[in-house]
């Protein structure tokens, strides 16, 4: 009896060690494809060879197939959707294996770093100087590395300070509107002390999350401190972080920022929808907030107020992007996938059907869409203060950094201290690329 | 003579051979799965592997030379030790005595052994996901109990202090009810007559427990140390599931920095490189503990 429960048990054991090794495997790509009607259309081959594109399921496929479907082209697209936690190491293990897709969606700053592994093509030879130059700044610096175009963009992104209305109705507390207008960091200080009450409610959450996640929205929000006052994260050259990542005007972002915490303006708890529950007033995040609260909380009352400034204004920006693989044997085909879906048709359809903020000045200016509150915010910002992260290969790891930086002096370590630390990290991290 | 030496030298190659396809499957599960790739690993240590381009250039020690300055590496090790020496006594000495209480017997013990052994079999993805939620410092279950008792709210895992203690609390729930089992079958294996014995001498169940039972349990009780210290090294899953390393590093264990350093940041060569040192920590602590074991024979 007992050998018998021994066996059963053993292989519920093993059952359940199978079931957490299991994965929702994507369909390969051999096996999926269709059957070519090689009879009918056999004489202009490779015209018509299928491209494949590597995506996940947060990028509605809906979207991308409307925008390739409206350039009618004259081969079949496959998108291949990963699962969003195991896409980066998908498509890493693809590259690695030479098995990779025509076309991959890739996060902006680490184009750089996929660029330096020589897995990508570059798009120079394909795409059309003037076109390319009707991309915001901000989205122009995040596709070029080493003088050469890596990527096209999906959309933009940019963040703004979103407060809640009910609040600052209440305290009488009236909100810029207008890029120039916006708070000081010493006005955003008196709001601050104006909205928090203590041990139940914080004024702002100077962050996309709350500080237990570690991902790279927190970097993309909290980059924006430093850069207000003046900082830079390295040099333009991308050799350095001493002189720019531990520079006075980089410190005195990132002490106002630690400050914030320090006063009880922000807090290091982790407090799940804490803007949504009234226990945060002030959040820097992007506008994709608001389908999120039209859908899930109806009830928020939100307002928009531009980011602050201290030295200068800065804004978030970089989103995803599509790039073309080296060892794809598709090229030609590729890039007009590439173009159909990032060129300005495509672009605005994707746009307008995901609620995403476009990369193109020409769509921007087009959609009134686009000028209506807050979207006129984010317009002016996007073209005033918006500021591309930096791009080099080493970018994971000044990301780390950096976020690690911010986490520590928002828990109490000495601004000094953290600082010194994340740009020996940064330097090592960049020395190595040399 | 000869005759005879020479069938019974036949006779044992025979057997070695028979031997030697006996474990083949088993070798070569092995040979491809771990002991190949950790021989590839063993070697990236000593490059500047690119996990992407597969392209890499010998750098000699110097993905070594730079963990000793590296401080979240020391964190990482530091981290593991708290947890193993938290882990280690605790849910031991938990698995013995409760062991020993559900050892009786009594009417429904049965549906006891088995409950308590669910989280052993439950994956431990699910647990930690689980726990996430009872840590919660807003909604979690744990405090809305301790309001009960006028205590908290805490923060828990998202707080500097006490993050690596919450981690270290589900590990050992999750894990318990499996040594508690191990241990068990070690009772069992008390023979009855000193039970008996003791109980005419008039032992109370305090004398009996540590009179009888701890002694007699001395090697059941080393092999769970040795497994619970190497599973406690090696773990992963909650810092990943649960903390993500943080907050500030405080439950970043080795295992965990070392894959994050690989596959999020790139970086397979300090990575590997760590990993040899874990690997030789590892090697180092169970051999100690076998030898304290031998002696103890």
């Amino acid at each position: 009896m007992r050998k018998i429960l021994a066996l059963f048990l053993s292989v519920l054991i093993i059952a359940s060690l199978a079931a957490g090794c299991g994965s929702n495997q994507p369909a390969s790509p051999s096996s999926q494809a269709p059957a070519p009607d090689a009879s009918s259309s056999a004489p202009q081959a490779p015209a018509g060879k299928k491209v494949t594109l590597a995506s996940f399921p947060d990028q509605p496929k809906d979207a991308l197939e409307a925008a390739i479907k409206a350039a009618n082209l004259d081969f079949e697209v496959e998108i291949i959707e990963y699962p969003q936690n195991e896409y980066e190491n998908k498509i890493k293990m693809a590259f690695s294996s030479n098995t990779s897709t025509d076309l991959v969606l890739m996060d902006g700053p680490n184009i750089a770093s996929y660029a330096a592994s020589d897995v990508l093509e570059p798009l120079d030879a394909y795409w059309d100087k003037a076109d390319f130059d009707d991309l915001v700044d901000s989205a122009k610096t995040a596709m070029v590395w080493n003088g050469k175009i890596w990527a096209a963009p999906l959309n933009e992104s940019n963040t703004v300070l979103f407060y809640n209305k009910k609040v600052f109705d209440e305290l009488g507390i009236v909100a810029p509107t207008k890029v120039e207008d916006a708070w000081t960091f010493e006005e955003l200080l008196e709001v601050c002390k104006k909205v928090t009450i203590p041990g139940e409610r914080y004024a702002i959450q100077p962050q996309m999350f709350s500080l237990a996640n570690r991902n790279e929205g927190q970097t993309y929000t909290q980059m924006l401190w430093l850069w207000m006052s003046g900082g830079e994260v390295i040099s333009p050259d991308g050799k350095t972080a001493s002189g720019y990542f531990d520079s006075p005007e980089s410190k005195r972002g990132i002490q106002f920022y630690a400050d914030l915490f320090k006063n009880g303006y922000a807090t290091t708890e982790d407090i799940i929808n804490a803007f949504e529950t009234g226990k945060v007033v002030m959040w820097t995040n992007g506008p994709w907030c608001i389908g999120n609260w039209k859908r899930d909380f109806p009830d928020v009352e939100w307002g928009a107020t531009p980011m602050p400034r201290d030295l200068r204004g800065a804004s978030g920006a970089g989103s995803w992007n599509i790039a073309l693989a080296k060892s794809s044997d598709n090229k030609e085909n590729a890039y007009k996938v590439i173009e159909a879906i990032t060129g300005k048709t495509g672009h605005a359809i994707w746009c307008s059907m995901t609620g995403n903020l476009p990369a193109r000045k020409s769509v921007l200016s087009e959609d009134p869409a686009y000028k209506e509150y807050p979207f006129d915010i984010i317009n002016e910002q996007l073209v005033k203060t918006a500021k591309a992260r930096p791009v080099t290969p080493a970018y994971p790891q000044i990301s780390e950094a950096l976020m690690n930086c911010f986490a520590e002096v928002a828990f109490g370590e000495d601004v000094d201290k953290a600082v010194e630390k994340a740009t020996k990290k940064m330097n090592e991290a960049l020395s190595q690329l040399n | 003579m000869i005759n005879s030496n020479y069938r019974k030298l036949n006779q044992s190659v025979k057997e070695s051979i028979n031997g030697y396809i006996f474990i083949l499957p088993a070798l070569l599960i092995i040979g491809v799965f771990f002991i190949n790739p950790a021989i590839k690993l063993f070697s990236l240590a000593y490059t500047d592997y690119n996990l992407m381009s597969g392209k890499g250039s010998f750098v000699g020690f110097d993905n070594f030379k730079r963990l000793l300055t590296n401080e979240d590496f020391l964190n990482s090790l530091s981290v593991t030790l708290r947890l193993a020496i938290f882990i280690v006594p605790v849910q031991t000495l938990i698995a013995m005595i409760m062991a020993v209480i559900i050892n009786q017997k009594l009417k429904g013990i049965n549906i006891f052994r088995t409950i308590y052994f669910i989280p052993a079999i439950v994956s431990f993805v699910a647990v930690a996901i689980t726990w996430k939620q009872i840590y919660n410092p807003t909604f979690g279950l744990a405090n809305t109990i301790l309001g009960i008792f006028n205590l908290g709210p805490y923060q828990f895992l998202s707080s500097k202090s006490q993050a690596l203690v919450s981690v270290a609390i589900t590990c050992i729930w999750k894990s318990w009810g499996y040594f508690m089992v191990i241990f068990l079958s070690g009772l069992q294996d008390i023979p009855g007559e000193i039970n008996e014995a003791c109980k005419i001498d008039g032992a109370n169940p305090v004398q009996k427990f540590f009179y009888i039972t701890v002694p007699m349990l001395k090697k059941t009780t080393l092999f769970v140390v040795v497994i619970t210290t190497m599973d406690a090294i090696k773990l992963f899953i909650p810092a990943f599931t649960m903390t993500g390393g943080g907050p500030l590093g405080s439950t970043d264990t080795t295992v965990h920095y070392i894959w994050r350093q690989a596959f999020r940041l790139q970086q397979v060569g300090p990575a590997t490189a760590m990993s040899t040192v874990l690997f030789v920590i590892i090697v180092v602590i169970t051999m100690i503990q076998l030898k304290l074991e031998g002696k103890n024979d």
